[in-house]
């Protein structure tokens, strides 16, 4: 008995001794938190666990938009009903504008039902008129950010969509230039081919084109992929005018020869005469400013966009290199706000004069070179009326989306006549951000 | 998933080029990126992505640069050449005081702990 | 060429040339001369609105001869501006004297004013929005914070397609508490605790920190997100804010007997 309480004694001494030799933390060092590491958030199906512009865009928030009666498709063949007002895409224009990567975030479609648009004479028509009726068979889109560029590229490719033209759509080159996506150097190409970015290219020009279409483009050569299908068993042969371009699009083979492929689809779309082809890149400005990708070659040297397959495929295609064989073919090349600006586009364009001595970073002549080949011309998005704007308010209150301060105590005129001001006169994202986003 | 590379473990999610200067002794930054490009990795790839013969690439082209206890030796060689000549800044590591003219009156307290004729990191 | 050209400028400017010979009396002789041309010119322009040739030769003779005195000895607007007599002109002095001009309001202009007067001048911004702007504002940064409450409210918007700023004030008004138990030390052994009511901004303030407090065990890593969520969750009458609401109100009626109804 005794002895268990010596232990007792003993153990509680220890104890305290323990206790006591550790003092309390001094100056800078953190605080002992009581509870440790805070527990893990916990996230649900209804939980917003995203930022904010990806939270906006990607949780559906459209599904309880309110419904706008009355607003009229998108009529591409027809346009002067739709003339200097709103419409929607159809749902056969929709489901190829989405594969196209035509809707982008950081457009305010969450806020409608569907994606809205709105078809103007001096922009619409006109640049479709441009590029299907005159000589010039490339057009760069340009104008300040938010002036609605790719917008208006989503409505040629509604055009183009709806006037049975294949649409291929690059709608981000930074994919295939920021180093994301796998890349090797293929011997017979001898070019550095992206087969992951490809694959998903592929499945694209694809999946938004219509495949009678497709289909009724018999193949100019034969194409033997031996061995590399996925399963590494079959070989794909596909014979000349007897297979078609659906067929080269839609083979699954090996990552090693999906640059062959590519290069086949491509020569096959514009070898051929009989379909006319609208290729697009958007967010252009971002190849004509970064030069140099960042790939690394062997030396660690970063690899040149022309070194790239993607890369030059393209400016092969601006520079006409790669013949447009079809006259209604034509290439639509769109610039971003958000991306650097210098003075490549500038120059090709004959904007500035040209200075040799500058930096390659500001500057690059060979692109330079490649744009006035291609005798690629301007488009300027010009911006937004009054009455487009008034247009555009309408619509927003038909939607339900304008602050309810804003339409009690304001009549229809004077929110067109503040809210004009607000956007710098016409300049459409800031004019819906004005509505919108500014709670002050 | 987990990746071996000379005896170190790397999670598969791990960019290759910031998990291999991050885990070695004497590779850095720059060093990572260029085995990576050597390699014909791209900048992004991650560990889980490597077969079994590119981790042997990894391994042997780590083998030809000095790293870990090779790196640590030409550091240790160095101070001690600096203390056999009679150097000042050698006198100043025997001491474990700062080398670089830093007062020693308050703190001090890495060159206390790092700073010897036979220094560990 | 010249000629020509001037012939054509000068009507466009009669109105500057006005001013220029009504504000600047000339001294030199040239200046003078070129004073005469210009009130010549001037009158000729009133009825004729163009030149003769002598006119224009008159003129550039003397612009002529002046840019030759110019030349020699600099222009220095003080001296050689000034009237005749006078050594030294005071330019800044001169400019005030003509830019007085007295104003006198039309008929109308007092009309609009009489109608006006009585309408008081809308806010240009919300003062429930600007106190929840400013307690979320760190480091002075207001744009910052006023781009975080944007968002937020845009995604309450998105989420329960009403007013955001009209939910936002509702929930805030539903969540805030009325009254608030206060210590005040009596001097003698025990204190008072006696319950104070509040105003709105005393209200809208500890509503809008229990929001924050309660935003911080939201998983998004963008502070408007959480604070959205959270909004949402308290306009639907979610959130344990609710009871420390509903505490503070049974500690008030609990201590109601300390109220004094004066």
């Amino acid at each position: 008995m005794l002895r268990v309480q010596v232990r007792n004694i003993c153990q509680t001494a220890v104890r305290n001794a323990g206790v006591a030799g550790k003092g309390k933390s001094q100056g800078f060092s953190k605080p002992a938190s009581s509870g440790g590491k805070a527990a893990p958030k916990r996230i649900t199906s209804t939980t917003l666990y995203k930022n904010w512009p990806n939270t906006i865009h990607s949780s559906k928030l459209n599904g309880n938009a309110v419904q706008v009666p009355e607003v009229p498709f998108f009529n591409p063949i027809n346009m002067e009903n739709n003339m200097d007002s709103i419409a929607y895409f159809n749902d056969k224009q929709s489901r190829a504008l989405r594969h196209l990567g035509s809707f982008k975030k950081g457009q305010f479609n969450e806020l409608f039902v569907r994606p809205i648009s709105l078809i103007r004479k001096d922009s619409t028509e006109q640049l479709w008129k441009k590029v299907t009726t005159t000589d010039s068979q490339r057009v760069i889109i340009t104008g300040e950010s938010g002036i609605g560029k790719t917008s208006l590229l989503a409505q040629m490719h509604a055009c183009a969509i709806e006037s049975n033209y294949i649409v291929v759509n690059i709608s981000f080159p930074n994919l295939f230039l920021n180093g994301r996506n796998d890349f090797f150097l293929d011997k017979k190409l001898m070019t550095y081919v992206q087969p992951m970015y490809l694959k998903k290219l592929i499945r694209k020009i694809l999946k938004a084109n219509d495949e009678s279409l497709l289909s009724s483009i018999k193949l100019s050569n034969d194409y033997k992929f031996l061995k590399t299908t996925l399963k590494g068993k079959d070989d794909v042969i596909l014979t000349k005018g007897k297979n078609s371009l659906l067929d080269l699009l839609s083979v699954s083979i090996n990552s090693n020869l999906r640059g062959e492929q590519f290069n086949g689809i491509i020569n096959e779309l514009y070898s051929q005469k009989k379909v006319p082809v609208c290729f697009s890149v958007d967010n252009f400005s971002s190849m004509l400013t970064t030069a140099f990708s960042e790939y690394k070659d062997v030396n660690n040297k970063n690899i040149y966009l022309l070194e790239l397959q993607m890369g030059k495929t393209i400016m092969d295609i601006v520079s006409g290199e790669q013949k447009l064989n079809n006259n209604d073919s034509f290439v639509l090349l769109a610039t971003s706000g958000v991306d650097r600006t210098n003075r490549t586009l500038p120059v090709a364009l004959g904007k500035i004069p040209a200075d040799p001595y500058i930096k390659r970073d500001i500057y690059e002549p060979k692109f330079v070179e490649i744009l006035q080949k291609g005798k690629v011309e301007e488009f300027e998005v010009p911006k937004l009326s009054r009455q487009d704007a008034k247009n555009l308010i309408q619509h927003y209150i038909n939607a339900k989306v304008v602050l309810s301060r804003d339409i009690e105590s304001k009549s229809l005129d004077e929110l067109t006549d503040e809210k004009y001001f607000m956007s710098g006169s016409g300049n459409p994202r800031e004019l819906l951000k004005s509505i919108v986003l500014t709670h002050k | 998933m987990v990746v071996h590379i000379l005896g170190k473990a790397f999670k598969g999610k791990e960019v290759i080029r910031i998990a291999l200067a991050s885990k070695f002794y004497g590779i850095g930054e720059k060093t990572a990126t260029k085995v990576c490009s050597k390699l014909g990795f791209y900048p992004w790839m991650r560990m889980h992505q490597l077969s079994e013969a590119q981790i042997m690439n990894i391994a042997s082209e780590l083998s030809t640069i000095t790293i870990e206890d090779e790196a640590r030796a030409v550091v240790r060689r160095n101070i001690a050449l600096k203390k056999s000549i009679g150097t000042y800044e050698g006198l100043r590591h025997v001491l474990h005081l700062p080398v670089r003219g830093q007062h020693t009156r308050n703190n001090a307290r890495t060159a206390r702990k790092l700073n010897k004729l036979e220094r560990a990191g | 060429m010249l000629r020509n050209n001037l012939a054509r400028c000068l009507p466009k400017y009669k109105s500057s040339i006005f001013i220029s010979t009504v504000m600047i009396p000339n001294i030199s002789n040239r200046l003078i001369s070129i004073r005469n041309i210009t009130s010549e010119t001037h009158n000729e322009i009133e009825s004729n609105n163009s030149m003769s040739d002598a006119e224009v030769d008159k003129w550039l003779t003397s612009i002529q001869e002046l840019r030759s005195q110019f030349k020699q000895s600099g222009f220095n607007p003080e001296i050689d501006l000034s009237p005749p007599g006078k050594g030294k002109l005071d330019l800044i002095k001169e400019t005030q004297q003509i830019n007085i001009k007295p104003f006198k309001p039309t008929d109308t202009q007092i009309k609009e004013w009489e109608s006006l007067k009585n309408v008081p001048l809308p806010k240009r911004e919300d003062p429930i929005l600007q106190q929840i702007t400013n307690i979320i504002m760190r480091d002075g940064k207001k744009q910052l914070a006023e781009k975080i409450i944007s968002r937020a409210l845009y995604l309450v918007f998105l989420q329960t397609r009403k007013d955001p700023i009209n939910l936002l004030k509702k929930s805030l008004d539903d969540l805030a508490p009325l009254m608030i138990v206060k210590t005040f030390n009596t001097g003698v052994a025990k204190a008072a605790v006696i319950p104070v009511p509040l105003t709105l901004r005393q209200r809208t303030r500890i509503a809008w920190k229990w929001v924050i407090d309660a935003s911080k065990n939201r998983a998004s890593s963008d502070f408007a997100v959480r604070l959205a969520e959270e909004i949402v969750a308290v306009s639907n009458g979610l959130g344990s804010a609710f009871d420390k609401r509903d505490q503070i109100h049974k500690t008030a009626i609990t201590h109601r007997s300390y109220i004094k109804l004066k």
